[in-house]
C-alpha cells in the first residue's frame, strides 16, 4: 500500500490544487461548478448505493442506520469534551466545531471509494446509507449544546435568555440539499427496475470517476486557501482537527468490524466517515443556529486540516487499521 | 421645472446567506416589501467569503426606506447583532423618484 495509495488520480488532482494555489496560478472553478458537481456525485453516489441496497439484507440495512445514529449523536459529544478540556476553547466554538466532526464529508467518502475501487477492494452499500443518517444527529448535538450553554450564561449573567428557534434549524439539519439528494438517489436506485438503470450508468458510473478528480481539483485549492487561517487557529485547535480523525476512525472500524460484521471494504468506508468533518452540510447550519461561534474555525479545520490529513494520511492508515483489525 | 423627489435611506445591509430569509422576514414585518439583492465576497473576522459554500457567501440587500422605519430597522438589526450574527449595515441620505412604489415619503 503506502506511497501507493497516494498515487491515484484523485488524489494527485487534489495535490495539484493545492499546488496550483501555493504557486498563485489563475486557476479557478465557474461559479456554480462545484456545487452542481457535487450535487452530480451525491446523485451517481446515492443511486449506485440504492442499486446495491435493493439486494441487500433489510436486517444488516436496519443495524447501519441505528449505528449510524449512534456514532452521529456520539462523536460530536467526544469533540465537545476534548475542545473543552480544561476550558481551552469557549463553549460556542467547541459546539459548533464538534458538530462538523459528528457530520461526514462526502469527498472523503468518495475519495476512499475510488481508492478501494483502484485497489480492486469490494464494500458493502451500507455506509452510502449511513452516510446519509450521519450527515443530521451531530448537528442536533452541537445546536442543543448551544441552548444549554446559552441559557447557562444567562442564568449566570442574569441577563434575558435568548430564545433558540429550533423550528428552521431541524429543517434545515434533515432537508439540507446533501440529504434529499443522497436520500432521493438511494430510493430511486433501490426501486427503479435494473433495465432502466442500465441507461443511465454512462452518466452516474462511467464518468463519475473523472467528475470526481475535477472536484478535488477544487477541493485541493480551497484546502490550501485555508493554509492562511491555520495560524489564526492556534495549534490546539490544529492538533484537534488530527486527532479527532483518528478518534472517529478508531471507533467506525470497531463499529464496523465487530458490531455490523462488514467487510475491509465495508468497514474501512465506516471508519472515513466517522473520520470525516462535514464542510457543506453542517457550516450553514452552524451558522444561523450558533452565530457566536466564529465560522472560520470550524471552515479551517475541516477543509483545511481534517480533509486534506485524511486523504493523504487517513485513507491508508485506517485501510491497514482494517485489515489489522479484521485480521485478513 | 425640477421633479419632485422623496427624501430617505438607502440602506445597504451585508449578511451571511445563511441569514437571508430572517432578514426578508424581518423587512417585510417592517412594512420594506421592496429590496435589490445582489452576491457578495470578501474577507473580515468571519474569514473569506467567496461563495464557495453555503456558509462561506455573503450577500448585500439595498433597501430604500423613510428616515423612521430606518431607525426601527436599524433597532432590531442591533439585536441580531447582539447574538452574534455578522451583520454590516451601513446608509446613505437618498433621493427617490419612485416613491410611490417604495413609500418613502410617509
Amino acid at each position: 500500500m503506502g506511497i501507493d495509495s497516494l498515487l491515484i488520480p484523485a488524489v494527485m488532482f487534489f495535490a495539484l490544487g493545492v499546488i496550483a494555489k501555493l504557486i498563485n496560478s489563475d486557476l479557478k472553478f465557474p461559479e456554480g461548478m462545484t456545487k452542481g458537481i457535487s450535487i452530480y456525485l451525491l446523485m451517481a453516489i446515492g443511486l449506485k448505493g440504492g442499486m446495491a441496497l435493493g439486494k441487500a439484507d433489510f436486517q444488516l440495512a436496519i443495524e447501519s442506520i441505528i449505528w449510524a445514529t449512534i456514532i452521529g449523536f456520539i462523536l460530536p459529544i467526544i469533540g465537545y469534551g476534548l475542545l473543552r478540556f480544561k476550558d481551552k476553547i469557549n463553549p460556542f466554538d467547541a459546539a459548533a466545531i464538534s458538530a462538523h466532526y459528528g457530520s461526514v464529508s462526502a469527498a472523503t467518502f468518495l475519495t476512499a471509494v475510488a481508492f478501494l475501487e483502484m485497489s480492486g477492494v469490494t464494500y458493502e452499500s451500507y455506509p452510502i446509507v449511513m452516510m446519509v443518517i450521519m450527515e443530521s444527529p451531530a448537528i442536533i448535538v452541537g445546536l442543543m449544546i448551544a441552548a444549554f450553554t446559552r441559557k447557562r450564561l444567562a442564568a449566570k449573567e442574569g441577563t434575558q435568555k435568548v430564545k433558540t428557534e429550533w423550528g428552521p434549524l431541524l429543517h434545515e439539519a434533515f432537508t439540507n440539499g446533501s440529504v434529499v439528494v443522497l436520500l432521493g438517489a438511494l430510493i430511486i436506485g433501490a426501486t427503479a427496475s435494473p433495465e432502466s438503470l442500465s441507461k443511465v450508468m454512462p452518466f452516474t458510473q462511467d464518468i463519475f470517476m473523472g467528475v470526481l478528480c475535477l472536484f478535488l481539483l477544487d477541493m485541493g485549492m480551497e484546502a490550501a486557501k485555508k493554509l492562511d487561517t491555520l495560524k489564526k487557529a492556534g495549534i490546539t485547535l490544529v492538533a484537534f482537527g488530527v486527532i479527532m480523525p483518528l478518534i472517529g476512525g478508531t471507533l467506525g472500524i470497531i463499529i464496523g468490524g465487530t458490531m455490523l460484521g462488514f467487510s475491509i471494504g465495508g468497514t474501512f468506508l465506516l471508519a472515513i466517515l466517522s473520520a470525516s468533518a462535514s464542510y457543506i452540510a453542517v457550516p450553514p447550519a452552524m451558522r444561523y443556529g450558533v452565530p457566536e461561534s466564529n465560522p472560520s474555525y470550524y471552515l479551517t479545520l475541516s477543509l483545511g486540516v481534517t480533509f486534506p490529513f485524511n486523504v493523504v494520511i487517513g485513507i491508508p492508515l485506517f485501510y491497514q487499521m482494517t485489515i489489522w483489525y479484521i485480521g485478513a | 421645472m425640477s421633479t419632485k423627489m422623496c427624501t430617505g435611506k438607502s440602506i445597504q445591509i451585508i449578511i451571511n446567506s445563511t441569514f437571508e430569509n430572517k432578514l426578508i422576514h424581518i423587512l417585510k414585518k417592517n412594512g420594506l416589501t421592496g429590496y435589490t439583492q445582489l452576491s457578495a465576497r470578501g474577507d473580515g473576522s468571519s474569514g473569506v467569503q467567496d461563495g464557495h459554500s453555503e456558509g462561506e457567501s455573503n450577500v448585500m440587500f439595498i433597501v430604500l426606506a423613510s428616515n423612521s422605519a430606518t431607525n426601527t430597522l436599524m433597532e432590531q438589526l442591533n439585536q441580531y447583532r447582539n447574538m452574534g450574527y455578522h451583520i454590516f449595515v451601513y446608509t446613505h441620505d437618498a433621493e427617490v423618484l419612485n416613491s410611490d412604489k417604495i413609500q418613502i415619503c410617509q
